[in-house]
């Protein structure tokens, strides 16, 4: 039974599909829901209509930012952990994100494993949120 | 160019030609004034020589006169008293007589009449002289009766009353040969006089002229000058201009470049980058099947996957690259290209095109060119005309390539909107830089021609093109 439940913000599908794809199939990962917009993002994390334990956050998005999503999810101080997966993980962005509260910062190209890795742990180690709701 | 100055009167040319009428008037003048002098001089001196001759010869019929009286004297003298004495004066009297004779010849011998009065005067006077000497002859014989007779006869009266007669004629015609004479010193003096003060007004008269004539050139300097001086702002306001314009068409071809490249970039990333990231994907999905033991099924599937993915990055690294640089232009030729240009049109947007392309031999910027203008031209059509069809002409005319597109749509006005707007500033330099020109004709309502006349030698890469060569065999290679 899939641990993990996660909310990804991305705006390329091609993307999308396949890390929902790969996660669900390498990491017990759920998808429980997706945006490819800030504004969308901001609105699901606002009133998510299912609990979620992992938000994971590209930085270019269709309109808007993923940094605003970050800083949105820190202020409303949103239980879920945060990660950032994107393209441009330089040493600035790693720490920008890290202020706005992301718990980690992935590279799409060379960090990908990782980010599998981590969810994994985070599915092996997480307590079910059926469990945390009830 | 020379607002504001009437050149036909005023120029330097007719300055200069009347300048030169001006010296010729000038220097016949003074040939007047001194031809006027020396005809009143030398009929002056003239005059004065004749008046001179004139004296003489009044002193001469004097002489004549006297002398004959002396003689006339002497010879009553002599024969009333006998005394040798009084005969003394007779010998000079012959001489005088000869030369005053001869004088007054000479003096009348120019007019018929008066020639003959000084013949007679001598014929009268020598007379006398005979008659004198005769009567002294009966005299020294004794012949004192013969004598008394002659001189009774009264010839010899009659002799010295013709002659006197005679010289007074002369005296007369002399004073009226001197009167005319004076009369005519005092013309030529008056003539003179006159010619003078004509010469000085007409001098006077020379120097205003040559004084305008003077300030007439200075102004049409001072003209040129401004005129000079007018065409130069006109020139520095075109060059402000022209440099003007370049910049901003500079900043437009700067912006243009930075917007597309933030566009190639942005193409990359969604496509290139999302496909390269799935692929990605897939190997990790790959690796943890392989380490899991999975059957080859799953793993064949997993790899037809990655290899479709990689298929569709190709499938966009082409099309991206026929976007940037059509390669049926450089490797089949202007009409093929515009040919897949103008189906590629009516697939995306449903625009009719209706191509008339001649099968020209170009060089590569002359064609490249050419296929811009009518992408340029199509897409305005597309994206701002209105209409769903458009015509495409393009013709060899003599030495020049024509392009034209045309069509039917809303059309704009040129005056107030730039055409920068429509990407046709750039594309006008770019035909210009290879030697031809640009025209847009359009109004609100009545569609739009866009010609371009490209000459068929124009290659502004001419050193390039063995560079060229070597691009298009390049990209030859990278099409897969």
């Amino acid at each position: 039974m899939p641990a993990l439940k996660a909310f990804i913000v991305e705006d390329s599908p091609v993307i999308l599909d396949n890390l929902v794809a790969t996660l669900e199939e390498l990491a017990q990962v759920e998808v429980v829901g997706a945006a490819a917009a800030e504004r969308e993002a901001l609105d699901w994390i606002k009133a998510p209509p299912a609990a979620y334990d992992l938000l994971i956050i590209d930085i270019f998005l269709k309109s808007g930012s993923g940094l605003g999503v970050l800083r949105a999810a820190q202020e409303a101080a949103v239980p879920a952990r945060r990660v950032v997966l994107t393209n441009f993980a330089n040493a600035d962005i790693r720490r920008r994100c890290a202020e706005l509260g992301a718990d980690r910062v992935f590279d799409k190209s060379s960090e990908l494993e990782d980010l599998i890795e981590y969810c994994s742990d985070l599915a092996g180690n997480a307590p079910s949120s059926a469990k945390a709701l009830s | 160019m020379a607002a504001g100055h009437s050149t036909a009167g005023n120029g330097p040319q007719a300055v200069r030609r009347r300048a030169v009428f001006g010296l010729v008037i000038a220097g016949l003048m003074a040939l007047l004034v001194w031809g006027a002098s020396e005809w009143s001089y030398q009929r002056a001196s003239g005059a004065l020589t004749g008046l001179g001759e004139r004296g003489s010869a009044r002193l001469a019929m004097q002489l004549v006169l006297r002398r004959t009286l002396d003689a006339e004297s002497a010879q009553r003298g002599y024969l009333i008293t006998g005394r040798r004495e009084y005969l003394l004066p007779l010998d000079e009297v012959r001489n005088d007589l000869d030369k005053a004779l001869a004088l007054l010849k000479r003096h009348y011998a120019a007019d018929p009449a008066t020639a003959a009065l000084a013949l007679r005067l001598e014929d009268r006077t020598l007379e006398k002289l005979s008659e004198v000497r005769e009567t002294l002859a009966m005299y020294e014989v004794g012949d004192h009766d013969r004598w008394r007779e002659l001189i009774l006869t009264d010839i010899g009266r009659e002799k010295m009353v013709e002659t006197r007669a005679i010289v007074e004629q002369m005296m007369v015609i002399e004073d009226q040969r001197v009167a005319a004479d004076r009369a005519d010193i005092y013309r030529t003096l008056e003539f003179s006089r006159v010619g003078v003060h004509v010469s000085t007004l007409l001098a006077l008269i020379g120097l205003l002229f040559f004084l305008r004539q003077t300030a007439s050139m200075h102004a049409a300097q001072r003209a040129h000058a401004d005129d000079l001086k007018a065409e130069r702002d006109t020139l520095e306001r075109q060059v402000r201009q022209r440099t003007l314009e370049l910049s901003e068409l500079n900043r437009h071809l700067q912006d243009v470049r930075e917007a597309e490249r933030s566009q190639i970039a942005r193409s990359l990333h969604d496509n290139l980058g999302s496909l390269l990231t799935a692929a990605k994907l897939d190997m990790a999905r790959l690796r943890r099947a392989l380490a899991g033991g999975a059957a080859p099924a799953d793993l064949e599937r997993r790899l037809t996957h990655m290899v479709e993915t990689i298929d569709q990055g190709i499938v966009f690294k082409r099309a991206l690259i026929e976007e940037l640089s059509p390669s049926a232009l450089h490797n089949l030729g202007l009409r093929p290209a515009l040919e897949i240009l103008v189906s590629d049109l009516a697939r995306r947007s449903g625009l009719q095109v209706t191509l008339a392309c001649d099968d020209v031999m170009l060089g590569s910027a002359p064609r490249i060119v050419a296929f811009r203008v009518v992408e340029t031209a199509l897409n305005n059509v597309a994206d701002h005309a209105g209409v769903k069809e458009a015509q495409v002409s393009v013709r060899q005319e003599a030495e020049d390539l024509m392009v034209v597109v045309r069509d039917a749509g809303q059309g704009f006005s040129p005056s107030e909107v730039p055409l920068s707007r429509y990407d046709l500033v750039n594309l006008r330099y770019r035909v210009e830089t290879l030697g031809g020109t640009l025209r847009v004709t359009s109004a609100p309502g009545k569609g739009t021609e866009v010609e371009a006349r490209i000459p068929l030698s124009a290659s502004d890469w001419g050193e390039l093109d063995s560079a060229d060569r070597e691009a298009d065999a390049a990209s030859a290679r990278r099409r897969d």
